[in-house]
């Protein structure tokens, strides 16, 4: 069999009507929201104290969500990726889990642990005097449960990538452990762990399923913008709309934020 | 073993199925060149001096001060050996300008950020490299870089220098004149000195005595005259007939 001239143009015309269809198919929802709502409507909708409340907690839930994943996610990001310890596949395993998980069962899941009647409930709520489920505590443990993965995944990804030589060279040059994790180790994978955060963040700021079942859909406690939007489809779809582009556009500005921060420190 | 000043050394370190073992003394101030093929332990043994793998048996004494004796569960770290060490690639981060990659040292000593650069500085004008002091490694050449991991690993001045093959990473017409410069270098420094290579020109040129290790034993020890009047192994007669 001899190769036929033109055959590489009709995989080429395939694969870049393919990839057309693709595109289309990501943009014509976002096309749909932007030409369906009027931009009165989107004022009325922004003035709206209910929808400034929702706003306000999905900003506030979301970012001590990445700040929760950063605390916990960094330090399980180098024992995974450093440390050899037992179980180490387990851990791998469990952590990862919420990423394929529907958040609905993650949201059971966290009620079978901290709810009242759940394997810490108990603890809690007499040891400590917490009630956590319909709390917006309960909304930030639901969003980090179910977005922290990402960023423990994108991290220790990174630390495999990085050299162990270097950790070495700074160890034979008297750094102490906490100065090479400082000085060596967070600069050089700087770019993931930005990427890694950015998706945790949009991740946390777009979960719904986990926080519903969890912590409820009580306004300005645990009503968070993708809680308002399905709310708000029962009674005014417009509203829905008006609602889903507000959050659209919140997560492109952070998200370009994040962006430029990311190429800054590629460079 | 009872020298006292210089560098004593009885290393048996395990590896998987691979083992290292040699027992040597280096006088103060010696430079000798660690020659052996791919895989002998050159580079393990590196590691063992450094504190990067531990001991199985043995010990080792720099200047009076045991650095490692698993008998008597003594094992400093890496950090408190204070040894000077150039790695292979050389190991430079990546994220730094050359200036704050030689000051590392300094900073990790705690010296303050501006004077530990003043004085990466005045290395790297040693070295003649000063103009490379604000760029990232990335942007150096072969021969800049491996000036810069040269005055890393010098800058604290330290009682025991390695350098696992500091030669290798540069093209043929760098290389000569870059021994040359090494030579000098490491002549000045008051250090002992062990150059890990795998080229016996570069061996050859840089140290007043050659160790040669094979399969992880050590083989020959002599002058590279001694060596070659009486080869004692196949490898020895064959690297330094070439040379």
């Amino acid at each position: 069999m001899s190769f036929k001239p033109g055959r590489p143009g009709h995989a080429h015309l395939a694969i870049g009507l393919l990839a057309g269809a693709a595109v289309v198919f990501f943009a014509l929802p976002l096309l749909g929201l932007l030409v369906r709502v009027a931009p009165a409507e989107l004022w009325r909708q922004l003035a709206a104290p209910s929808v400034q409340a929702a706003l306000r907690l999905s900003l506030y839930v979301s970012l001590c969500a990445a700040g929760l994943s950063l605390l916990l996610g960094l330090p399980l990001a180098y024992a995974l990726a450093r440390l050899p310890f037992p179980g180490r596949g387990l851990a791998r395993a469990l952590v990862t889990l919420p990423m394929v998980l529907p958040p609905v069962v993650g949201g059971t899941a966290l009620l079978a642990a901290f709810g009242r009647r759940g394997l810490l409930g108990g603890v809690l709520e007499h040891g400590l005097g917490v009630i956590l489920p319909y709390t917006t505590g309960a909304a930030v443990l639901a969003a980090t449960f179910v977005a922290a993965p990402f960023l423990v995944i994108t991290v220790e990804g990174a630390l495999r990538g990085l050299d162990p030589r270097l950790e070495q060279a700074a160890a034979t040059l008297g750094a102490s452990r906490l100065r090479i994790v400082g000085t060596v180790v967070l600069p050089a994978i700087r770019p993931s762990l930005v990427a890694g955060l950015a998706l945790c963040w949009a991740r946390a700021l777009g979960e719904f399923g986990a926080t519903i079942t969890f912590a409820g859909n009580l306004q300005g406690r645990t009503q968070t913008m993708p809680l308002a939007v399905y709310e708000a489809l029962h009674d005014s779809p417009d509203g829905a709309v008006a609602l889903s582009l507000i959050l659209l556009a919140v997560s492109l500005v952070l998200l370009a934020a994040l962006r430029g921060h990311f190429f800054k420190g590629a460079g | 073993m009872t020298a006292t000043a210089g560098l004593s050394a009885d290393i048996a370190v395990q590896r998987g199925s691979f083992s290292l073992e040699l027992n040597f003394a280096l006088a103060p101030g010696a430079t000798v060149a660690v020659l052996g093929p791919n895989g002998a332990g050159k580079s393990t043994l590196v590691d063992a001096l450094a504190g990067l793998v531990p001991l199985a048996r043995g010990e080792v004494v720099l200047a009076g001060r045991t650095l490692e004796r698993p008998a008597a569960r003594v094992r400093l770290s890496p950090q408190e050996r204070g040894l000077g060490v150039m790695f292979q690639g050389y190991c430079l981060f990546g994220h730094m300008s050359a200036r704050d990659n030689v000051a590392y040292g300094l900073r990790a000593r705690g010296v303050a950020r501006t004077r530990a650069r003043a004085e990466a500085q005045a290395w790297l004008e040693r070295l003649g490299v000063g103009e490379v002091g604000d760029l990232r490694p990335a942007a150096l050449s072969g021969g800049q870089a491996q000036r810069v991991a040269l005055a890393r690993a010098m800058i604290t001045r330290p009682a025991l220098l390695l350098l696992d093959e500091p030669l290798a990473a540069l093209d043929v017409s760098a290389r000569a004149q870059a021994r040359r410069l090494l030579a000098g270098w490491l002549a000045e420094a008051a250090a002992i000195c062990v150059i890990v290579s795998h080229d016996v020109r570069d061996a050859v040129a840089l140290a007043d005595e050659l160790l040669v290790i094979e399969a992880g034993r050590l083989t020959a020890r002599g002058t590279a005259a001694e060596l070659r009047a009486r080869p004692p192994t196949e490898y020895v007669a064959a690297v330094l007939g070439e040379s």
